[in-house]
């Protein structure tokens, strides 16, 4: 009795909106080159993590987590444009094999902070009406925190990869373009007429920095008695290196609200390589979550 | 159509790192495991030059006594004697069944007895934090007992105690038996005991392949810290069970006039470990680093002596005769 008082309500509730959304709605139309938009999003994720930390384990590290992050973005016909701040924190565990006495194990607190920016250019040539093509350069810095007690004083792993990449992004216009009607047995929709896209981008990494530990992973440096640093006392022998490579995917499906807001599911992959001088790090990280954003302004062109 | 299906192929075939990143090295092939623990050793491992091991000859004499086939006990046995063949109780094998230990401490006289300092010389001791102290000499000496490097403090602790101390001759401080922990509770402690800024000893840390390279030699220095400075003789006690981030301690008093070591010679542990985890899983550790007193002289990992020497007289468990040699220093 719970849950067909449930769905009805649902049922209700969802017909109500898109009854509105019907009444307020018209589609703006593919690609709507007249005016630039602002957004302000914030996103949550379901995510996983893999990475693997050559200098201290030859195991990989696995494990779930969520992440959130928020973006500023202004998308017109012409251009894209993205500023992303996202943490994610993951409990991973080591990937060992079987034992035939005792199981070992690992087990490490993933933490990432994020700082991700694109400007996307519009390339004419190789769009149409239906597909939107822009290029153009991004950068990314992902800072790794990574605790793993069973390490001793390999315990704490900090890493930085940064990267100058070329990102190119595809919009496929899937607009609702006129009001549909289903007839089910028992309902009836109408589907109102609705904005749709469909964006997938591709980052590659052209330049990539890492900044990684030295020879011995850990390192005795100088110590100023009761003056000293403990961060800075860790990160003595760290030093950048540009080398390995980032690859970073977006899937996402953004449907548009009236209101010129719009929500959208998201997958996203991001997986890097950093050699650093002496030994490699190694990370993947997939999130499917979903974001709303908020129409800040429009800007006519 | 077909775009979108290529689109979709495109994005399916990158999203998949284990196509881009190196095989999946987890193995529990003891002939793989051994291989990497010499190797891990061979890059990183600081003493070898010190200590005078031909690590090449331990791999000779040791990998013919495993097999493909061999038991995970026997993988544990011969790893063990592996890394026992460096002295060094800054390393260690941990598996989930065993862990394996050098123990330098048992291989030499003990000479703390805890019941005897307990019970015959701070009956009534406060404790403050970590620290259990009291008067002794009807009031003339300060007695500190420090049992653990890794037992935290406060600046407010340390300065309670001194100042409870302040008009005393001198103080005792044991650290016997401390088997090591934070090191920047060792700058802490010894804060104390130092006027002015001081450079106390240096260390360095292996940056090469070869078995004697190492980095520029780090400055290690004291500073003066907190509200109360304690400025009179200080006799510090040590022994073999005085380990790691003690034996730091020790090397560094010998830059301060004021501090004298008494007791035995210091269980060693000069270099800073690393950790890390082997193929099949299981977790190490072993010295990556050298300590170095103020002339450059590197004696820190086999131990350093004290300038009085004192055994404790295990046949007459109501006096200790350490504390009682620092006592006739100090009255």
């Amino acid at each position: 009795m719970f849950h067909r008082i449930l769905h009805l309500v649902f049922t209700a509730s969802y017909l109500g909106v898109q009854a509105q959304q019907a009444a307020h709605f018209p589609p703006s139309g593919a690609f709507d080159d007249g005016s630039g938009r602002m957004y302000f999003s914030g996103q949550m994720a379901f995510s996983l993590a893999t990475f693997r930390d050559f200098a201290t384990s030859p195991l990989f590290y696995n494990g779930p987590g969520l992440s959130v992050s928020t973006n500023a973005l202004y998308r017109s016909g012409r251009t894209d444009e993205r500023l992303e701040l996202s943490f994610g924190i993951f409990s991973t565990f080591a990937s060992v094999p079987n034992s035939d006495v005792l199981q070992s194990g690992g087990f490490s607190v993933f933490n990432t902070i994020n700082l991700y920016y694109h400007h996307l250019f519009f390339i004419r040539k190789i769009s149409n009406d239906q597909f939107r093509i822009k290029v153009g350069p991004a950068f990314n810095s992902t800072q790794n925190i990574r605790v793993n007690q069973g390490l001793f004083n390999n315990a704490l792993g900090l890493e930085n990869i940064a990267n100058l990449m070329i990102a190119a992004s595809l919009v496929r216009d899937f607009s609702r373009l006129k009001d549909k009607k289903l007839n089910f047995y028992l309902f009836k929709f109408m589907l109102p007429a609705r904005r749709r896209e469909l964006h997938v981008q591709i980052n590659s990494g052209i330049l990539n920095f890492n900044y990684r530990p030295g020879y011995a992973y850990a390192y005795d440096g100088e110590i100023i008695g009761t003056e000293t640093s403990p961060l800075n006392w860790a990160l003595q022998n760290y030093r950048w290196n540009m080398n390995g490579w980032r690859l970073q995917t977006r899937l996402e499906w953004l449907w548009y609200l009236y209101n010129g807001n719009a929500f959208s599911l998201f997958y996203h992959w991001d997986a890097a390589h950093a050699p650093g001088q002496f030994e490699a790090f190694q990370m993947a990280v997939h999130r499917m979550g979903f974001s709303y954003y908020f129409e800040r302004k429009i800007k006519q062109l | 159509m077909k775009q979108t299906f290529a689109l979709f192929s495109l994005f399916t075939l990158l999203a998949c790192e284990k196509v881009l990143f190196e095989k999946d090295l987890a193995t529990t092939d003891p002939l793989v495991n051994f291989e990497y623990l010499w190797t891990e050793v061979d890059k990183k491992y600081s003493y070898f030059q010190l200590k005078n091991i031909d690590w090449k000859t331990v791999y000779d004499t040791l990998k013919p006594k495993l097999s493909s086939q061999s038991t995970e006990f026997e993988l544990f046995d011969v790893l063990s004697q592996m890394l026992n063949t460096l002295r060094d109780d800054h390393t260690n094998l941990i598996a989930p069944f065993n862990v394996s230990r050098y123990n330098v401490a048992l291989r030499h006289p003990e000479n703390f007895n805890r019941r005897t300092v307990l019970e015959h010389y701070i009956p009534n001791a406060w404790s403050t934090g970590p620290f259990l102290h009291d008067f002794l000499a009807d009031g003339a000496v300060g007695y500190i007992r420090y049992s653990s490097f890794l037992n935290d403090f406060t600046n407010a602790q340390w300065d309670f105690v001194l100042q409870r101390y302040r008009d005393t001759k001198g103080l005792i401080i044991d650290l016997r038996a401390n088997g090591g922990g934070n090191i920047f509770n060792v700058t802490k402690l010894l804060s104390r005991f130092t006027e002015e800024k001081t450079l106390a000893g240096y260390t360095i840390t292996r940056n090469g392949p070869a078995h004697d390279q190492f980095g520029p030699k780090e400055n290690f220095f004291l500073t003066p810290s907190g509200k109360v400075q304690y400025l009179k003789p200080v006799m510090i006690l040590i022994d073999r069970g005085s380990y790691s981030a003690t034996t730091f301690c020790a090397v560094l008093t010998l830059a301060l006039p004021n501090v004298t070591l008494v007791g035995d010679t210091t269980g060693g542990g000069g270099g800073l470990p690393n950790g890390g985890q082997l193929p099949n899983g299981w977790r190490y550790r072993f010295s990556i680093s050298q300590l170095l007193d103020l002339k450059g002289n590197n004696y820190a990992e086999d131990g350093v002596p004290p300038q009085i020497q004192v055994a404790f007289d295990w046949s007459d468990l109501t006096t200790d005769e350490i504390i009682q040699r620092a006592l006739q220093e100090l009255l």
